[in-house]
């Protein structure tokens, strides 16, 4: 059976119908800065991941609770503690406006919190909450028509408005591994057409991080450049320590040796 | 059943991703992102996900990969394996639209190149009527119809990266021009209704 014709060839469909479907635009390709910030909160996830988890579904089940019961009590109970498990992905202070509301944020962290994180967590209910750095808080608890909107820009605002001093460790916390796969990430499109780039991009890359953990993807990256360049000698030779790695590495470190050969 | 070792998963088209060390694990949430990013992104959109809710829903997908990374069988295309998850978390989306206050208004994306302000005009309109006409499809059959009448892939094509035989994307498609053409005719009756006030 062979494929329709599309609606937009097609002179049997309504012209409204093909007119909306020849201006459609297609999808938007993710552009640098939001590729950033994804990537920042993936490093952050990955360095908390008990937390997140177990705060993704007691938010589900928080945001029903208030559906079902309403009543602005339960709402503004409901409404702080989706804060506190936003903020929870977040390094910055746990949003705590009164003795109340700290204790149950502390109670929240014994309930969630793995015993390697607790501890953090803790410190942080206890550090002053700038009111600047919430702003959705005060408004939401005022207005709980916000309260269900689970606003995907909270938690952007939250880091935005964050001290400079919590903001500096945010940096440092986060962009390690991000930046190890962003800065791989470009030696790797740069092999195509540049591989002298890609192979001063993986030098880049050592020097910046010598704890690197994408190791491997960085010795891949290498060994395709030198292959690409021809520089026989010492794709060879690194293709050797990447096959006394064993395993894994071996197929394809074999198949890029091979393609070398051939490439003569 | 041939399986597929890790390095010949993840190294799809021009690949020179990390193999994992561990093939119980499964891949990496990390070289899943920094690998596939733009496929997530332009995935989500398919399915619906509206613009200011594209970095949550590719993060959920993320964090989805990385609590499900073992059940990654090297099986089917890793693309594919993403793919599905992709559709998963847009049907939550979908879900918990229903509690949200506002209106939920699935997004197409935005046109960069702008001629006119008349041209912004048509485009801004086109874009909500055919959002209008596509909210109430589901993010698969929404997926299979924009990746066939808009991006203009083959339904071999849109079958090989959603898992599914062809013969389903044929179904998927057919039900989604007939919730089309459905949404057209009320956009017609509400707007011969307009009129005649």
């Amino acid at each position: 059976m062979s494929d329709p014709i599309r609606l937009v060839d097609d002179p049997r469909a309504p012209s409204e119908l093909r007119n909306l479907l020849a201006r459609a635009p297609r999808a938007r390709a993710l552009d640098p800065t939001a590729r950033h910030r994804i990537g920042r909160r993936l490093a952050r996830f990955l360095a908390l991941p008990l937390v997140l988890t177990v705060g993704l579904t007691m938010k589900t089940a928080a945001a029903a609770l208030a559906v079902a019961t309403g009543g602005l009590v339960v709402g503004a109970v409901v409404i702080h503690e989706v804060q506190v498990l936003r903020a929870l992905s977040v390094p910055l202070p746990i949003p705590s406006h009164s003795a109340t509301q700290r204790q149950r944020a502390r109670a929240m962290v014994e309930r969630v919190a793995s015993d390697a994180t607790r501890r953090e967590l803790l410190e942080r209910v206890e550090m002053p909450t700038p009111a600047a750095a919430f702003p959705d808080a005060d408004t939401a608890v005022s207005n709980p028509s916000l309260a269900s909107r689970g606003s995907p820009a909270a938690p952007r605002k939250l880091a935005a408005a964050a001290p400079a001093s919590v903001q500096s460790s945010i940096g440092v916390q986060s962009s390690g591994l991000e930046l190890e796969a962003a800065m791989l990430e470009t030696a790797r499109r740069a092999l195509a057409t540049s591989p002298a780039e890609a192979l001063a991009i993986v030098g880049e890359h050592r020097a910046r991080f010598p704890r690197a953990t994408l190791t491997s993807e960085r010795d891949l990256i290498q060994l395709d450049a030198l292959c690409r360049m021809q520089r026989r000698a010492e794709a060879r030779q690194l293709g050797n320590l990447l096959r006394a790695r064993g395993g894994l590495y071996a197929e394809r470190v074999d198949r890029l040796l091979e393609k070398m050969d051939t490439d003569e | 059943m041939h399986r597929r070792t890790v390095e010949q998963a993840l190294a799809i088209e021009r690949d020179v991703a990390e193999p994992t060390a561990d093939r119980r694990t499964g891949p990496e949430a990390a070289l899943v992102y920094a690998e596939h990013a733009e496929f997530l992104w332009r995935s989500l959109q398919h399915m619906g996900i509206r613009e200011a809710d594209l970095e949550d829903a590719v993060q959920e997908v993320l964090v989805v990969v990385h609590r499900r990374r073992g059940s990654y069988n090297y099986e089917c295309r890793l693309t594919t394996w993403l793919f599905g998850i992709c559709l998963r978390v847009a049907s939550r989306h979908r879900r918990r639209a229903y509690f949200r206050w506002e209106r939920h208004e699935a997004e197409l994306p935005e046109l960069i190149d702008h001629h006119t302000p008349e041209d912004q005009l048509i485009e801004h309109r086109t874009k909500a009527t055919l959002n209008r006409l596509l909210s109430g499809l589901r993010p698969e059959h929404r997926a299979a119809f924009v990746l066939f009448e808009i991006e203009g892939q083959s339904c071999q094509d849109i079958a090989e990266l959603s898992g599914v035989p062809v013969g389903t994307i044929y179904s998927r498609l057919h039900k989604a021009r007939q919730l089309v053409d459905r949404a057209l005719e009320r956009e017609r009756l509400s707007a011969r209704k307009g009129h005649d006030r």
